[in-house]
């Protein structure tokens, strides 16, 4: 066993090797690092079409009608004895189809019994999986990203920032489209800066602090400005934004332009009944699985099922938000 | 119609086996400028993609020497639990999983363009060899170090750089070269005078919104008038691409 000799005075330098410690973890707790955390699923925008649990399908259509009500007004008849022609009305319908994902940790025994308290509220299996949901948000909310990005019509261009002049558009957009609710925005954190600098020249700025500061302040957490330059859009802020032809393709639509399918995972009969922790609503299911052999190790799984699909262009304006990556 | 399919498709996940030259290129890239020889690639995993242009999207070109109506062409993800895509049953084959997601895109009126057609060296980024327009690369996640495939379009190259992830520049001039080609070869359908018009009238409106605005600075209003009718001078002087008669369009 090493010993050592501290001569007079006793200093710091002599006993740290010995009796000191290179460093403490400290008390606080062990902090997360900065992630995206734009929660989409909360959002109310993004509608549930069904569950296709027990269905035998992984495909929802979702049909919709036109061509009648409002989309259909009498006609004027000329004199008494004229006929009405019977009417025709549209049917058309989009489907939603349901993907799988998966995501696993394991753990040694070893792992768990010597743990400490930082690595338990942090990385053990249990805070983990305790962290699930938020996977699967992170899934859904790219998942959401694929099919905005997948909107035929633009507003913007592939190879300028994104301006007033953009988001007046996509105003328009919803200007001349009548029947739509409010709609929603979501593009990336470039974007929105793009947008933010475009806008400190408009004119009707230069008069309102308030208005300023609102529209150029930086968010919360919350990830979204509402109502951004009082264009009756709310912006939403997320890098899950997909990029391609070196454009940043945000994408905007009102409540219910983007659709999502779920199959319910209670019919799952596991292994291991008692390690189970199903959510049906989200499509998730998570489990313990034991490993195999003599392996002292142990895993947790999730599987979630679902989908998501835009809702019909007949039903729903919806553009997508480009500028210059 | 017939739906395009992934060359060299695997059955383990939809991709396409053209990985070999890129990597090459890309590698070759990243030497150039001095980066050590076991650079790897620092980003997300990704999965294939076909590239795609619907008949009404067009716009004037950025990056060319001349003002030109250019198609917009972006990309489609074959990642399940999105736009109709679906994670494929077992033992099914490896376009089961989008073969009826793309009929229906088709059906709204998007082309896909075919990814086994071979790009002219002349409308790539330099060093990037002849191929597809997809391009597959090994990657290496940059926060859980995991390792995956990477699909890239040919445009967008891997740059050297020191950081926690690596980054792209996409060669906007190159690619503007490919979609002009692509009208030109007649893979795809050349746009109309409505198109042509539709952007010029998107440009003035532009310049009018600006005019009309009431800046507070008068340098501030130069700036951001003479920004929009320069960009209201390229549509005003862009043109028709001449279009070859369609041939190979996979639509």
């Amino acid at each position: 066993m090493a010993t050592s000799t501290i001569t007079a005075p006793f200093s710091y330098a002599q006993t740290f090797g010995t009796l000191g410690h290179a460093y403490l973890f400290a008390a606080e707790r062990i902090a997360l690092r900065l992630q995206d955390s734009k929660v989409l699923s909360s959002l109310g925008i993004i509608s549930l079409r069904g569950d296709v649990a027990g269905l035998g399908t992984d495909t929802l259509r979702v049909t919709d009608f036109g061509g009648v009500g409002f989309a259909l007004p009498m006609t004027e008849l000329a004199s008494e004895t004229d006929t009405v022609a019977p009417s025709p009305a549209s049917i058309g319908y989009e489907e939603v189809t349901i993907g799988q994902f998966g995501l696993a940790f394991q753990e040694t025994y070893k792992g768990q019994v010597l743990a400490n308290e930082q690595v338990k509220m942090s990385i053990s299996l249990d805070a983990l999986k305790a962290r699930t949901p938020d996977s699967w948000e992170a899934t859904f909310r790219a998942k959401v990203c694929e099919v905005g990005a997948a909107f035929t019509t633009a507003v913007g261009a592939a190879g300028t920032t994104l301006s007033v002049d953009d988001a007046l558009d996509l105003a328009t957009a919803y200007d001349v489209n009548l029947g739509n609710t409010t709609p929603h925005a979501f593009v990336d954190g470039t974007q929105i800066n793009q947008l933010k600098r475009s806008f400190r020249s408009e004119p009707a700025f230069q008069n309102s602090a308030a208005d300023f500061a609102k529209m150029l302040g930086i968010t919360d957490g919350t990830q979204t400005y509402m109502n951004l330059g009082g264009l009756g859009v709310d912006y939403h802020v997320t890098n899950d934004i997909e990029q391609s032809g070196g454009a940043r393709q945000g994408f905007a639509f009102p409540a219910g332009g983007i659709g999502w399918a779920v199959a319910n995972t209670l019919p799952i009969r596991p292994a291991n009944p008692a390690g189970a922790i199903y959510v049906p609503a989200f499509g998730l299911f998570i489990e313990e699985i034991p490993t195999g052999g003599n392996q002292t190790i142990r895993m947790a799984r999730a599987t979630a099922l679902f989908g998501v699909a835009a809702g019909s262009d007949r039903v729903y304006t919806k553009r997508r938000i480009i500028s210059v990556v | 119609m017939p739906v395009p399919s992934l060359p060299g498709a695997v059955s383990a996940a939809p991709r396409i086996d053209v990985a070999a030259q890129l990597k090459a290129a890309m590698r070759s890239h990243e030497f150039a400028a001095g980066a050590s020889a076991a650079a790897v690639i620092l980003a997300p995993p990704s999965f294939p993609f076909f590239l795609r242009h619907h008949r009404e999207n067009w716009r004037v070109s950025h990056a060319s020497p001349k003002s030109t109506l250019l198609p917009e062409v972006t990309m489609f993800r074959l990642a399940p639990g999105a736009n109709g895509v679906r994670t494929r049953n077992k033992d099914e084959q490896p376009d089961a999983g989008y073969r009826q997601a793309l009929r229906n895109e088709i059906d709204k009126g998007w082309m896909f363009l075919d990814p086994s057609r071979v790009i002219p060296a002349s409308c790539l980024p330099s060093g990037v060899s002849e191929g597809s327009y997809i391009r597959r690369v090994e990657c290496v996640h940059p926060v859980t170090l995991q390792a995956g495939e990477l699909y890239l379009e040919a445009w967008n190259v891997p740059q050297p750089a020191a950081g926690s992830a690596t980054t792209f520049k996409f060669d906007r001039a190159a690619y503007e070269r490919w979609l002009l080609w692509l009208v030109e070869s007649g893979q795809i359908a050349g746009p109309s005078q409505d198109n042509l018009d539709a952007a010029k009238q998107r440009a003035a409106d532009h310049l009018h919104n600006r005019n009309v605005a009431a800046y507070g600075n008068e340098e501030v209003a130069k700036h951001l008038r003479g920004e929009a009718a320069a960009r209201l001078k390229a549509a005003s002087a862009a043109t028709l691409p001449t279009v070859a008669k369609a041939k190979g369009a996979t639509s």
